[in-house]
């Protein structure tokens, strides 16, 4: 049973799994599932370097997703960028917003920086709708090109295909994975640590409580970003009603009943709310899921505020002291 | 001790803080050699945490001028002054309450790390891991908490609570340690106890500034007494002469005599 102990063992198997799973089913409908549940989970994991390791609840983040978004489609299209060079842009472009809305709301706490977030997400749609000859307004971008990877004639690598852009995810769902596994084990990641806990112990110890917080933000909106990037090159067309304050709140739902502050966490919550949203708008009317919503997050602030992954851990330590 | 040689290593000159038309201190100066333990005694209210928060940049003062090491800290935010040497523990004892012991001394010990992008993609080379974990457990033996390392810290006893707040500050590298009533709550045992953890601090060449009720602890391991009444400085000097400070006496001693 030590087997079952093994950290490593988990995640081989669940990279393992996660490889293979499109290979066994083979339905579209389900890569396409996996697709959306992957660009959620990169938003989640991203949202949850400010909700998890910082403790401040963002509600703005599916604006960074459209800055990126838009960025990444507009520098494609119009100047002919490759698209890992526009994704990069995408990127960049949201963490300099990120920068520019972070800075000051960050000395903010508690309700505060949500508000700012908030009004910020509504402030960014606003762009996207109102900048019409940048963003075309309301009737958003069409026809975004597929996403092709080229380097030099030695790879060419044209993402066309639902099963290709799934694997295109998954690596980045890698790097980000990677980033915020060192969100616990760096320098920066104690200085976070000791900022949840107590951030007036935090700079009586000498530390720069308000750079690393907007720090933390940065990487978060860049990463966010690029998830907009690869949402762009995916569902090719983009409108500024993808990116207002209900995905917003969507993705702080997802992060919450999965369990902040870990890793698994926003993957399970993605997984879990992307699936449970999309059926629901295949079987029911699509109302149906925004009011399942909304009793998953009631249901979870009352009995399990640690979310899926605080359970899971409580049931473990458990075992260990009993 | 080498009292004459460093005449500006913690220097505090005509410092004051208005809070609205309540004056919490009120032009207080005095100087602190290197190598001292100095008590700041007082009343409750007298100031004396207000002092403290001035010094390491919780508070702005509303006149007057910090001197450490040489330099004037004043106006500097509370991560650079600590960063200069300066660390300070709180009163209402402030630790990282959900994480073990260990990991609160790890968290202390930021000090000791260096930062970058290098460090942060990847573990930084091993032997500066190793000098973290070896200056984390030189501080759990100081304190005495090695036995309790894997102890969550909220669980923890209330004398080993305080010292574990005295053991965050230590991994920050303090030159100058102010404690915030380290005394305070603890047994005879405890207190004694927590008295010989300070003079082992201090024999590395670290310099304390204590606020405490307990005379006895205080007249005990400090080598000199400054009294605050109402934001002012009535007294100052060895314990044996503030023992005897008809003032001090009156407002803040009492008619009971201690040790």
């Amino acid at each position: 049973m030590i087997l079952f102990r093994n950290k490593i063992f988990w995640v081989s198997l669940a990279i393992a799994l996660s490889i293979i799973l499109p290979l066994i089913i083979k339905k579209p409908y389900i890569h396409h599932m996996l697709v959306l549940i992957g660009i959620n989970i990169i938003v989640v994991l991203s949202l949850d370097m400010i909700l998890g390791h910082v403790g401040l609840v963002s509600l703005g983040h599916a604006g960074f997703m459209g800055i990126g978004g838009y960025t990444c489609a507009l520098l494609v299209m119009n100047w002919k960028f490759p698209f890992l060079l526009g994704l990069f842009g995408g990127m960049l472009t949201s963490s300099a917003f990120g920068l520019l809305i972070g800075y000051p709301s960050l000395r903010l706490k508690g309700h505060y920086f949500v508000i700012i977030t908030f009004i910020m997400g509504i402030v960014l749609t606003l762009f996207f709708t109102n900048l019409v000859s940048i963003t075309n307004g309301p009737m958003g971008l069409p026809n975004i090109p597929s996403a092709k990877i080229k380097v030099g004639d030695i790879l060419f690598i044209n993402f066309n295909t639902k099963i290709k852009y799934y694997y295109l995810i998954l690596t980045f769902i890698f790097i980000v994975i990677y980033i915020k596994h060192r969100f616990y084990y760096s320098r920066m990641g104690r200085g976070l640590l000791a900022i949840r806990e107590d951030e007036d112990l935090g700079k009586s110890i000498g530390i720069n409580t308000h750079l690393l917080k907007v720090i933390a933000f940065v990487i978060s909106t860049a990463f966010t970003g690029m998830a907009g990037g690869l949402f762009a090159h995916y569902v090719k067309s983009i409108a500024p009603d993808s990116f207002t304050f209900i995905p917003s709140f969507y993705f702080f739902v997802m992060n919450l009943v999965g369990g902040s502050g870990t890793i698994l966490g926003p993957i399970i919550g993605s997984s879990l709310l992307t699936t449970t949203d999309e059926l629901s708008q295949l079987y029911f009317q699509p109302a149906w899921a925004r009011i399942l919503f909304g009793v998953f997050l009631i249901v979870f602030i009352i009995y399990v505020p640690m979310g899926i992954m605080g359970l899971v851990k409580k049931l473990f330590s458990k075992e260990k002291y009993e | 001790m080498s009292k004459f040689q460093d005449p500006n290593f913690f220097k505090v000159e005509t410092l004051t803080k208005n809070f609205g038309g309540f004056t919490a201190v009120s032009e207080l100066s005095f100087k602190l050699p290197r190598g001292e333990i100095m008590g700041l005694v007082g009343p409750n209210g007298a100031g004396k945490t207000t002092v403290f928060n001035l010094v390491t940049g919780f508070l702005k003062p509303s006149k007057g001028r910090i001197i450490f090491k040489d330099k004037e800290i004043t106006y500097l935010k509370p991560h650079e002054i600590a960063r200069e040497g300066l660390v300070r523990t709180f009163q209402l004892n402030k630790i990282f309450s959900s994480l073990s012991v260990e990991e609160n001394i790890r968290i202390g010990c930021y000090g000791y790390e260096k930062g970058g992008l290098m460090r942060f993609l990847f573990n930084p080379p091993k032997n500066e891991r190793d000098n973290i974990e070896e200056a984390a457990n030189k501080i759990l033996d100081l304190i005495g908490l090695k036995g309790l390392r894997k102890k969550i810290a909220a669980d923890l006893s209330y004398g080993d609570h305080k010292r574990l707040g005295i053991g965050i500050s230590l991994g920050a590298k303090p030159n100058l340690l102010l404690l915030d009533e380290p005394f305070a709550g603890m047994n005879p045992v405890e207190t004694q106890k927590c008295m010989d953890i300070l003079r082992r601090i201090v024999e590395q060449g670290i310099t304390i500034l204590l606020i405490d009720h307990d005379m006895r602890a205080v007249m005990g391991i400090c080598g000199s007494i400054l009294v605050l009444n109402f934001g002012k400085k009535i007294a100052e000097g060895r314990p044996e002469e503030i023992r005897e400070n008809p003032e001090v006496v009156t407002t803040y001693l009492g008619s009971i005599r201690v040790a």
